[in-house]
């Protein structure tokens, strides 16, 4: 299990991230292109120095170039983006295969500048068999033929992976590229966390999906957090997550320009709960059960400063956990265990609270009910 | 298809003692000899609403075995020759497959050592075949000979696409029912090397057991909706004496979902070469 650190574009937290990786809480960072320029722009280091300095301290670095983000309507936080000039024609032009080939070259070339290993381009998809999907294998079959050894990058609405055998259609023709690695991501529709209205069918398709590239390929989830847990739980190896909200989650906002960086300063990981909490409840529940919440974060609230690391670590362990459980019937009883038990505490906490912000209804039963549909779909 | 034509064809091809063997469309097979050797005359009418794809999928039939030799693919025998201006009728000569179309022998069980011989066989040929990133689209037991031999040869690549080209479409039904893969079946979906492997495990299923995994019962859209989804019982639930390893292999090969298959001639035989 590998946990992959998604970029801010802050220097002050790239040091953040060099001691998370000496300390291995990460074991590599995925750079946008949205966040660190490729040249020098005002404050920020150029792409180069962040990447030698994290190479450094032992990290993997890949760089997300963000086809998929900068061919959404509302994208306009462009200023990074634009430094790395990945479009020879117009920006966004994926219409022609001539539009196609260039931005492929493009990208393939800026990561192998940096000695990168290359992520294949790549567009959301709504319909696993519509436009888009075709759009997407054409960018990757073009990276492939590049770079062989080009990371797949499925990035897909919350209606793709809930699309049942139209989605293994197009896992089917992803297979046939025989990709080595390959990341998953989902395109949500706003940055809330919990993520709303999130259902079973979409976290049994990300399972089933990842397990059956995990046959073959070497399988991630991006931009996942808690919501990745299932996917490890099916084979996935490496899930990218961090501190703020667009590195835990991927939708439109986090790719326009003032919406403010959200950030879940306030907010206490509870390991035991799979879930954060305002801090408000979280000092409740310690007054009125100092045992439990001991049990669930685990250990003492961490103060402020800390709580980025300190979520990164509790993630890590559960992540850990759950995908050194055992082969895929461990894995998934783990988890679906370790849900259970969630389930039970979120009741017993608001109980003692009277009312909770956000309980299991959003952080646990959507996963637990796609892992249960996924477990029993594959015979577990 | 005029008898004129067919002579000129004859004549031009150089083959003597023709006799027909079959006749389906606006194909017809027949036996004859090119000096020594015991040839198939195919001729094949290019005519009606769907001339000019006829005329394409019989010059990539053509250009196919051309390119394409290997024991355990049909040899041709000459090149493609075109009848008429513009053609009416296209003729090729191939080897003679001596034995039986392997549907014949569909009348009994097959042990594993048999199956296994047609289907270490059939891999092979696909993959010189797949190795041209040509897909077979037909395999079915019409279009497979057992030669007396005991050897297993692939035949009729004739609706074969090559996977880097377009497809020919509209003109024909690709594929046999019953012989189907899911990727046969879905719009938007082509059938690939991994669907040849699925039309394979078919084979092989029908062989140990005489019954099919998803069989064809006369309605085509109901047989394509269990196609795609359907996953077809494990072959263990129709055969005895097969071990674990042997049901796992036909299972894996006759798998719904294109990513738990076997998706490469390469996989598969790996696994075969355990067994
Ligand atoms: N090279 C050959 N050697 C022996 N028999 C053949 C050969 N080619 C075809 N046949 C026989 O003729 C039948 C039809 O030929 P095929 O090329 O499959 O035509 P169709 O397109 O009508 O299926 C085969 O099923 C087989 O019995
Ligand atoms: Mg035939």
């Amino acid at each position: 299990m590998r946990l992959l650190l998604h970029d801010t574009g802050h220097n002050a937290r790239t040091a953040w991230a060099l001691t998370l990786l000496q300390d291995r809480v990460i074991e590599g960072i995925v750079l946008s292109a949205f966040d660190t320029p490729r040249t020098p722009l005002r404050r920020h280091w150029p792409a180069s120095r962040v990447v030698e300095a994290l190479q450094r301290a032992g990290g993997e670095v890949l760089l997300d170039v963000g086809t998929h983000a900068v061919t959404l309507p509302t994208t306009n936080r462009l200023d990074a983006y634009d430094t790395w000039e990945l479009w020879p024609g117009a920006r966004g032009d994926l219409g022609s295969a001539a539009g196609r080939q260039a931005h492929a070259e493009r990208v393939v070339a800026r990561q192998q500048d940096l000695g990168l290993a290359p992520i294949a381009p790549t567009v959301g998809i709504r319909d696993p068999l519509g436009p888009e999907a075709q759009t997407a294998l054409d960018l990757l079959d073009r990276a492939q033929a590049l770079d062989p050894a080009a990371i797949a990058l499925v990035i897909g609405r919350p209606e793709c992976w809930a699309a049942g055998l139209r989605l293994d259609d197009f896992v089917g023709q992803l297979v046939q590229r025989e990709p080595q690695r390959v990341f998953l991501g989902v395109l949500r529709g706003s940055l809330d966390y919990p993520v709303s209205g999130v259902v079973a069918a979409e976290v049994e398709g990300i399972c089933r999906t990842t397990q059956s590239l995990s046959l073959r390929s070497q399988v991630g989830v991006l931009q996942a957090d808690f919501c990745g847990l299932p996917a490890v739980a099916a084979g996935a190896t490496d899930l990218g997550t961090g501190w703020y909200l667009r590195q835990r989650l991927l939708a439109p906002d986090a790719f326009r320009t003032n919406t403010g960086t959200r950030r879940n300063s306030s907010r206490i990981t509870h390991q035991g709960l799979m879930a954060v909490m305002k801090r408000r409840e979280a000092e409740a529940l310690l007054r009125r059960d100092a045992a439990m919440s001991s049990r669930l974060v685990p250990g003492r609230l961490p103060p402020d400063n800390t709580l980025w690391r300190h979520h990164l670590e509790r993630l890590r362990a559960i992540a850990v956990a759950v995908g050194s459980a055992g082969g895929l019937t461990d894995r998934v009883d783990y988890l679906s265990a370790a849900y259970d038990t969630a389930t039970v505490d979120f009741a017993r906490a608001r109980g003692l609270l009277g009312h909770l912000e956000f309980d299991e209804s959003q952080w646990i039963l959507p996963y637990r009910s796609g892992l249960a549909d996924f477990a029993l779909a594959e015979g577990l | 298809m005029n008898q004129a034509d067919i002579d000129e064809a004859v004549r031009v091809l150089g083959v003597t003692s023709v006799i027909p063997l079959g006749r389906g469309g606006q194909k017809l097979v027949a036996g004859a000899n090119l000096s020594s050797d015991s040839v198939v005359l195919k001729l094949v009418e290019i005519a009606g609403p769907h001339a000019t794809v006829t005329l394409a999928r019989a010059k990539r039939e053509v250009d196919l075995l051309g390119r394409v030799r290997h024991p355990n693919v049909v040899g041709l025998r000459s090149p493609l020759v075109e009848i008429g201006s513009p053609p009416r009728l296209v003729a090729w000569l191939e080897e003679r497959l001596d034995g039986q179309d392997l549907g014949v022998g569909f009348g009994r069980r097959w042990s594993w050592a048999e199956t296994r011989s047609l289907v270490g066989d059939v891999l092979e040929g696909l993959d010189a075949l797949h190795s041209e990133k040509v897909v077979h689209r037909d395999l079915s037991p019409g279009n497979i000979r057992h030669t007396s031999g005991g050897r297993f040869v692939i035949m009729d690549p004739g609706i074969a696409r090559w996977i880097e080209e377009s497809s020919l479409t509209g003109a024909f039904d690709p594929g046999t029912p019953g012989y189907m893969s899911p990727e046969h079946v879905v719009d938007g979906v082509h059938p690939t090397a991994a669907s040849d492997l699925f039309c394979l495990g078919i084979l092989a299923y029908q062989a140990l057991s005489m019954a099919q995994p998803i069989p064809f019962t006369g309605d085509r859209v109901d047989y394509a909706d269990r196609l795609r989804g359907t996953q077809a019982e494990s072959v263990a639930s129709v055969t005895t004496g097969l071990s674990s390893d042997q049901c796992a292999f036909v299972d894996r090969l006759l798998k719904r979902q294109v990513a738990r298959r076997f998706i490469t001639v390469d996989e598969a035989r790996r696994a075969l070469a355990t067994l």
